[in-house]
């Protein structure tokens, strides 16, 4: 769910909190809602506006705002780099907030202490050191947690998706259209119903482990009061070369964060096998070549041979 | 636009059309006019039965505050028999003799199955409600006589239905808690049939919520955001 605030006023007061804008459809102001709330007054007309998405949960979007991405970035990296592409794309976030209810019950260990003094006729003595247990009980405990949860469904992609940075930006309402005039758009793996039963799996494991040091520990655990929404981030994704070293980038299209800078390594599979495969015939030319100059005395021959085995070194490490 | 897309429309009362008046985080919400309560799933609205209870503690210059409280018919039932007696129940649930026959019973019969009425708050409560009367327990446990009122201004129900079945089978944990160290183990079944929202009256006094029914207490910071929702009632 998501909800709103209104008020300019509010809005200064938590400036970090994520805002969605919407048109109000009684006077056509915009209205700024907040994240969380699933109504808000028009501080303009004053009339009581509700959320509604017809299926599933809400999907809001920024759009990008740095008008040249090419410049921006050859400002931040340096003038000489060469990009070779650059793609924006829109990578989703889910954001979800929810309390966690019920109860646990375990063996809390106890922690082993020594006593290195004692009271004897109200004096303190130093005694010899007396090893206790302490603190050793059967824990029976309400749990009531609200918690927020994020998670990145293209984890399995390199996009740096994880620096970016939500609170502060002001999405609106996804439109498919709208997005894939601007570049492409992530696709989620999984159905929205998948990824919440696996948000509650995770808020329910982030409260358990704290208890795993606990023998015998039960819980009995329930997520309610979801709320989750998708938050779709613009984000250019480039391939550059600095000095003719390619290089991956990328970038937040709205504030322009560098969120990624890696140095692409090449896979040299095949290329390799070839190149040992021709190092190997020159080597092999060279040691015959040696052979040949010293049995028959000459020179040149062995000068070649020479400078066949350099080659073979310098090939192998000399670039390295 | 797309099908998943969002959108504001005005919060009206799909009953009588007036305007609806609710706080920002609510899912439930209250027609102050005609007293009708629905819950909003995607774009539709789902009409949930309401019923404003009238205060059974009579108070001269008192405001009465009306929160939210879910009311769900249930059907209890154990698999396994557990041994307990009424000696084994605390004081606060002994107090009710026929809710701990209720208990008694339904721990000590193979197959047990009995019929409960949980009160679930419906509106925000923080960890400080646990340390007063908690008037959701404590009218599970003794079930008020409620009488109707007309329509008030009531704003907060935070929790939907669904919500409030978790909420209800984690009480029942809670009352078993009292009763034995074993919780958690139990097989139970809940079988809930009718729901609805009891509007409870509450006013002040000396820094606390004091319920006009049965006179439970609850600290001002046990309910999320009192200050707020205050003012939306008034």
């Amino acid at each position: 769910m998501l909800l709103v605030s209104g008020s300019t006023r509010e809005r200064r007061k938590v400036p970090d909190q994520t805002v969605i804008a919407f048109l109000c459809p009684n006077c056509g102001a915009e209205v700024d809602v907040l994240e969380g709330y699933t109504n808000i007054r028009c501080e303009f007309c004053s009339s009581r506006l509700l959320i509604t998405q017809r299926i599933g949960i809400p999907r809001v979007f920024a759009r990008p705002k740095l008008k040249s991405p090419k410049k921006f970035l050859k400002n931040r990296i340096g003038k000489d780099t060469k990009i070779v592409d650059l793609d924006l794309l829109f990578i989703p976030l889910i954001k979800v907030n929810a309390e966690i209810i019920g109860w646990i019950k375990g063996h809390k260990k106890g922690k082993l202490k020594r006593d290195h003094t004692q009271e004897v006729y109200s004096r303190t003595q130093p005694v010899e050191s007396i090893p206790r247990i302490e603190g050793e009980k059967l824990v029976k405990k309400r749990i009531r947690r609200i918690q927020e949860l994020k998670i990145d469904p293209s984890e399995f992609y390199r996009f740096g998706i994880e620096r970016v940075k939500i609170k502060g930006k002001k999405f609106e309402a996804y439109n498919d259209n709208l997005l894939h005039q601007f570049g492409n758009v992530f696709d989620l793996s999984l159905s929205i119903d998948e990824y919440i039963k696996k948000t509650s799996e995770i808020l329910i494991n982030n409260i358990t482990r704290e208890y795993k040091k606990w023998d015998e520990f039960k819980h009995y655990l329930r997520v309610i009061k979801k709320s989750a929404i998708i938050y779709y981030n613009p984000i250019y994704f480039a391939r550059v070369q600095i000095e003719g070293t390619p290089y991956t980038y990328s970038f937040d299209a709205v504030n322009g964060n560098i969120l990624l800078r890696e140095e692409v390594i090449r896979k040299e599979g095949k290329k390799t096998i070839e190149l040992n495969l021709l190092y190997s015939l020159i080597g092999c030319s060279g040691i015959l070549i040696s052979l040949v100059s010293s049995f028959i005395g000459k020179m040149p021959a062995f000068l070649t041979s020479l400078f066949i085995l350099f080659f073979l070194w310098w090939s192998q490490y000399g670039s390295k | 636009m797309d099908l998943n897309d969002i959108k504001l429309i005005p919060l009206r009362c799909p009953e009588c059309g007036e305007a609806i008046d609710s706080k920002e985080e609510d899912r439930i919400h209250f027609c102050s006019v005609c007293g009708s309560g629905f819950q909003v799933v995607g774009d539709k609205f789902k009409k949930v039965d309401v019923l404003y209870a009238k205060p059974q503690i009579t108070l001269e210059n008192k405001i009465f505050y009306y929160l939210p409280m879910w009311e769900i018919l249930t059907t209890v039932s154990l698999k396994m028999k557990y041994s307990v007696n009424l000696e084994d129940l605390p004081e606060e649930i002994i107090r009710n003799r026929k809710f701990s026959e209720l208990l008694t019973s339904l721990f000590n019969e193979k197959e047990a199955k009995k019929k409960m009425i949980f009160f679930v708050p419906a509106f925000g409560v923080t960890n400080r409600y646990h340390l007063m009367d908690q008037p959701g327990f404590q009218f599970t446990v003794n079930p008020p006589k409620l009488e109707k009122d007309s329509p008030k201004n009531m704003v907060g129900a935070e929790y939907s239905i669904e919500d409030a079945e978790e909420i209800a089978k984690v009480m029942f944990l809670s009352i078993r808690a009292h009763t034995r160290a074993d919780i958690l183990d139990a097989n139970i079944d809940f079988d809930f049939h009718r729901y609805r929202i009891v509007g409870i009256p509450f006013f002040e006094e000396k820094g606390m919520l004091v319920d006009g029914i049965k006179g439970y207490r609850i600290f001002k910071d046990a309910l999320r955001d009192w200050d707020r929702l205050k003012k939306h009632v008034l």
